[in-house]
């Protein structure tokens, strides 16, 4: 039972020797509390909301009603649930109440039998106080499968980021690589919407650290990679550089059979990423071969983000190349194809961008992106 | 006069009432000789009252249930015929019910002041 169980019985009526047979016949089970009329009841009901089981109410009283203070209740969303009695010595003149839909519970005529009475008020007051208790045990219970599914979603970022970094291990790099496109994908995708870049213009932060948390994936295909091939320092012969090639259809086809709910916006746009982050803007990528705008903005995003931390990387086939020479090699066409105002505004951020791990944004990105994943 | 000598000179159900103050017998009495100088009963005994239809219709609904409690039935019932020929107006036959209703009262007082 909820820790504060409502135990008091409110009697209102204005007279004295109606209140006090209320009394006694409830004095060994309830904490009964008196008012006189509509208006003191209701400003005691105000005060003490959750502590009262059950009223009885008289129907005609001074200064306020049972009307009065049955439609003042409703306003105000007080004694919700809370079972209302009508005692009055005309029980065949409540057809009011009953049309006024005020939630009445049970009408008793006086002179009422004092059995009767004490059973039609308890039952009713059990009923009441189960129904309360069922409803703060299912509201416990959901507290608790809440924190469980949020636990479990952010379990589930962290095992889909360990799984980006051993691939990434796998290919002789140190994990860097998938966290610096992580945060150059949100830094671009900010920039994109403060300045409203078209179709960036309403992106929301959540969806900003969907499509970042996404790009982390972009490179799982290379799991389906040979060892021989995806190490060898040195220059990839026509054939191994077609099985290379292959990463981001493998990619596309692992995140699709990932039994995850269609419907999950990570997973989308991890499929997109995967497929068509090599696409070119002058359509010579691959795998589609795809042209300008008929790459989304998330893939173009994410492969010049990709194609920028390659160059400005060392791997085992190359050195690394300084940011401005990455720029260079970029613009110039010498390394890659990328959607012009694109490629500004990356220009215009990439001085700024720190790429510290582990930092407080990350965390709160790991929030956002659990409460997206339940 | 005793609570037991009382359904030999009224009609009153006592058993009842009791049951209802929940066996608290001098409680009951408490309420059955304060009914003397109640101020409804004092209201009613006005004539002037007849004047004013809804001033009796009130009246004679809280008197109905004051008196139902107390298990005076006949009195209440005396109350009672006031309120409903009020609200299904007929206000021809209300100066005879008011009389039945004062004679009742006049004598229920008497007896009960004897308590």
């Amino acid at each position: 039972m909820p820790l504060n169980t409502p135990q008091t019985l409110l009697i209102v009526d204005d007279n004295e020797m109606n209140r006090e047979i209320l009394r006694l016949n409830f004095l060994d089970r309830f904490t009964i509390v008196e008012s006189s009329n509509g208006l003191e009841a209701l400003n005691y009901v105000k005060e003490h909301n959750d502590e009262i089981c059950a009223v009885l109410l008289d129907k005609v009283m001074p200064v306020m009603d049972a009307i009065e203070f049955l439609h003042e209740v409703r306003n105000l969303n007080l004694l919700k649930s809370v079972p209302i009695f009508i005692v009055t010595a005309q029980a065949d003149a409540i057809s009011n109440f009953v049309n006024d839909d005020l939630g009445i519970t049970d009408v008793i005529e006086k002179p009422f039998n004092a059995a009767f009475l004490k059973k039609r008020v308890s039952s009713q007051v059990e009923l009441f106080l189960t129904r309360r208790s069922l409803e703060y045990t299912n509201l416990k219970q959901r507290v608790i499968i809440e924190k469980k599914t949020r636990d479990f979603a952010e379990l589930n970022v962290k095992v889909i980021t360990t799984l980006a970094l051993a691939i990434e291990f796998r290919s002789g790099e140190v994990g860097e690589h998938v966290q610096n496109i992580r945060s150059l994908t949100r830094a671009i995708l900010r920039k994109m919407r403060e300045i409203g870049y078209e179709g960036c213009a309403d992106f929301s932060d959540e969806k900003i650290e969907l499509i970042s948390y996404a790009s982390i994936l972009h490179d799982v295909g290379k799991i389906a990679i040979s060892d021989l091939i995806l190490n060898k320092p040195g220059k990839l012969t026509p054939e191994e550089y077609e099985v290379i090639k292959t990463h981001s259809k493998k990619g596309a086809e692992i995140i699709s059979k990932i039994n995850i709910d269609e419907s999950n916006p990570i997973m989308r746009y991890a499929y997109d990423i995967c497929l068509h982050h090599h696409e070119r803007y002058d359509g010579k990528g691959y795998p589609d071969g795809l042209k300008g705008d008929e790459i989304s903005i998330e893939a173009q995003v994410v492969g010049l983000a990709d194609v920028y931390d390659a160059l400005t990387q060392e791997r085992c086939y190359k050195r690394a190349f300084s940011k401005e020479e990455a720029i260079n090699m970029m613009v110039t066409g010498q390394c890659g194809s990328f959607n012009p105002k694109l490629l500004a505004v990356f220009v215009s951020i990439i001085g700024k961008l720190d790429f510290e791990k582990n930092t407080e944004e990350d965390q709160k990105a790991l929030k956002t992106l659990a409460q997206s994943l339940i | 006069m005793t609570l037991k000598e009382l359904p030999t000179k009224l009609d009153i159900d006592v058993q009842g009432a009791l049951e209802r103050f929940a066996g608290h017998e001098l409680i009951y009495l408490k309420y059955l000789r304060r009914l003397c100088t109640d101020e409804n009963v004092q209201a009613f005994s006005n004539a002037q009252i007849m004047s004013d239809e809804q001033k009796l219709l009130n009246l004679a609904h809280t008197l109905k249930g004051i008196t139902a409690n107390l298990g005076l039935y006949s009195l209440s019932s005396a109350y009672s015929y006031i309120v409903d020929a009020l609200r299904d107006k007929k206000p021809e036959i209300i100066p005879m019910l008011y009389q039945h209703a004062l004679d009742l009262q006049r004598k229920t007082l008497e007896i009960l002041r004897s308590l």
